[in-house]
C-alpha cells in the first residue's frame, strides 16, 4: 500500500514542516518577543504575500536571471483587475483559472 | 485569562468557516491539481492523502512530486521541503503573539494548521483591527485543512484519466489566490499609510528578483520578505 521509503520521506517532511510552524507558538508562550521584532513583523503579511505572488511569476534558477512566465503574466492581468474591481477572492480565482485555460489554449 | 470582546463575525467556529469560504475555491483548485500531479508522479491515493494530511504545505508537495520523479535521495527531499516551508516560521512569529493568553496545546494546534492563505485571512482581520476569538481561528484553519485533503482525494481519483491539470488552468489557482490576498492586504495597508506600503512592495520586488539570481526561490522569498519588513520597520509613520 505504501512503500517504506515514501513513508520515511513523508514523516521526515512532515516533521521539518511542523517544527518551524509551531516553535514560535511555543516560544511565544514563554517569552515576549522584543518590541522591535514585532514592529518589523507588522509588515510581514504584505511582504511575504507579494514575494509569494512574484515567485510564481518567475522561472528561476540560481545563477541565471529570472525569466517571467509569460502565460502567467498575461493571465494575471484580468485576475488583478477582478481583484481590484470586485474585491471578491472567489471570483478572482474563477476569472484567473478561466483566463489561464484560455491563454494555454491559444499559446 | 483576559476577556477580550470579539467583533460579531469573528467569534464562533462557524464564523471561522465563513471567513475561510473565499479561499476554499483556491484550495480546491490547488489541492485537486496536486492530487492529479501526485498520481502522475507514481504515488498512490493513500500516499498523496497522507502527504496532504501530515505535510500540509501546497507548494512543497508539488516540489516533492518533482523530486520523487527525479529519484532524489530521502535526505535531499526532506532538506528541500524544510527550505520550502521555512517561511512558516516567520508567519508563526507574526501570528503567535495574538494567542499568548491561550493554552500551550491550543497554540500548537493553531501553529500546526497555519498556511499562507489562513495567515493572509488572519492578517487582513488584524489589519482591519477586528477582534477575533480562538474559535474563529480554529474554524478558519480546520475548514482549510479539510478542504485541502478532500481536494487532494478528488484530484487523486481522476489522476489516472488526466495527465496534465495545467491545460485547464487549475495550477493558476495558486497565483490567483496570492494575487487576491495580496491586493486585499495592500489596500488595507494603504488606508493606514499612503506611502509606506508602496516602498515595502517595491523593495520586496527588487530584492526578490536579485535573490532569485543568487539563491533558491524558497530562500529568495524569505530574504525578500525580511527586506520588506526592514523597510517597513525603519520608515517613519507619516
Amino acid at each position: 500500500m505504501i512503500s517504506k521509503s515514501i513513508l520515511l520521506i513523508l514523516i521526515g517532511s512532515a516533521l521539518v514542516t511542523w517544527i518551524p510552524r509551531i516553535t514560535p507558538f511555543i516560544l511565544g508562550k514563554m517569552v515576549k518577543f522584543p518590541k522591535i521584532v514585532t514592529r518589523f513583523l507588522e509588515y510581514l503579511p504584505l511582504s511575504i504575500l507579494f514575494a509569494l505572488l512574484l515567485e510564481t511569476v518567475f522561472n528561476a534558477k540560481a545563477g541565471h536571471l529570472a525569466i517571467p512566465k509569460w502565460d502567467i503574466v498575461i493571465a494575471l492581468v484580468p485576475t488583478v483587475i477582478t481583484a481590484v474591481w470586485l474585491k471578491d477572492l472567489m471570483k478572482t480565482v474563477v476569472v484567473g483559472i478561466v483566463a489561464m485555460a484560455l491563454v494555454r489554449l491559444v499559446m | 485569562m483576559k476577556e477580550i470582546k470579539t467583533d460579531p463575525g469573528y467569534t464562533t467556529f462557524r464564523d471561522g468557516i465563513k471567513s475561510c469560504l473565499p479561499t476554499v475555491l483556491g484550495y480546491l483548485g490547488i489541492g485537486f491539481s496536486f492530487g492529479i500531479v501526485g498520481i502522475n508522479s507514481h504515488l498512490n491515493l493513500l500516499e498523496i492523502t497522507l502527504m496532504s494530511a501530515i505535510v500540509y504545505g501546497g507548494s512543497s508537495q508539488f516540489v516533492m512530486c518533482g523530486l520523487l520523479l527525479a529519484n532524489t535521495s530521502i535526505t535531499g527531499i526532506v532538506m528541500t521541503v524544510f527550505l520550502v516551508n521555512l517561511r512558516h516560521l516567520l508567519m508563526s512569529m507574526t501570528a503567535s503573539p495574538h494567542f499568548r493568553d491561550e493554552s500551550l496545546l491550543k497554540n500548537i494546534s493553531i501553529g500546526s494548521l497555519l498556511t499562507d492563505e489562513s495567515f493572509a485571512v488572519f492578517s487582513t482581520t488584524v489589519a482591519q483591527k477586528k477582534h477575533f476569538s480562538l474559535r474563529w481561528m480554529e474554524g478558519l484553519n480546520v475548514t482549510a485543512y479539510i478542504t485541502w485533503i478532500v481536494a487532494t482525494i478528488l484530484g487523486g481519483l481522476v489522476g489516472n484519466f488526466i495527465a496534465n491539470p495545467e491545460q485547464f488552468g487549475l495550477d493558476f489557482a495558486l497565483t490567483a489566490m496570492f494575487a487576491g490576498l495580496f491586493i486585499t492586504q495592500f489596500e488595507w495597508e494603504l488606508t493606514k499609510n499612503q506611502k509606506k506600503p508602496i516602498y515595502v512592495v517595491v523593495s520586496v520586488g527588487v530584492s526578490l528578483y536579485l535573490m532569485l539570481f543568487l539563491v533558491s526561490s524558497s530562500l529568495a522569498v524569505i530574504i525578500s520578505a525580511l527586506v520588506g519588513c526592514f523597510v517597513g520597520g525603519v520608515m517613519n509613520d507619516k
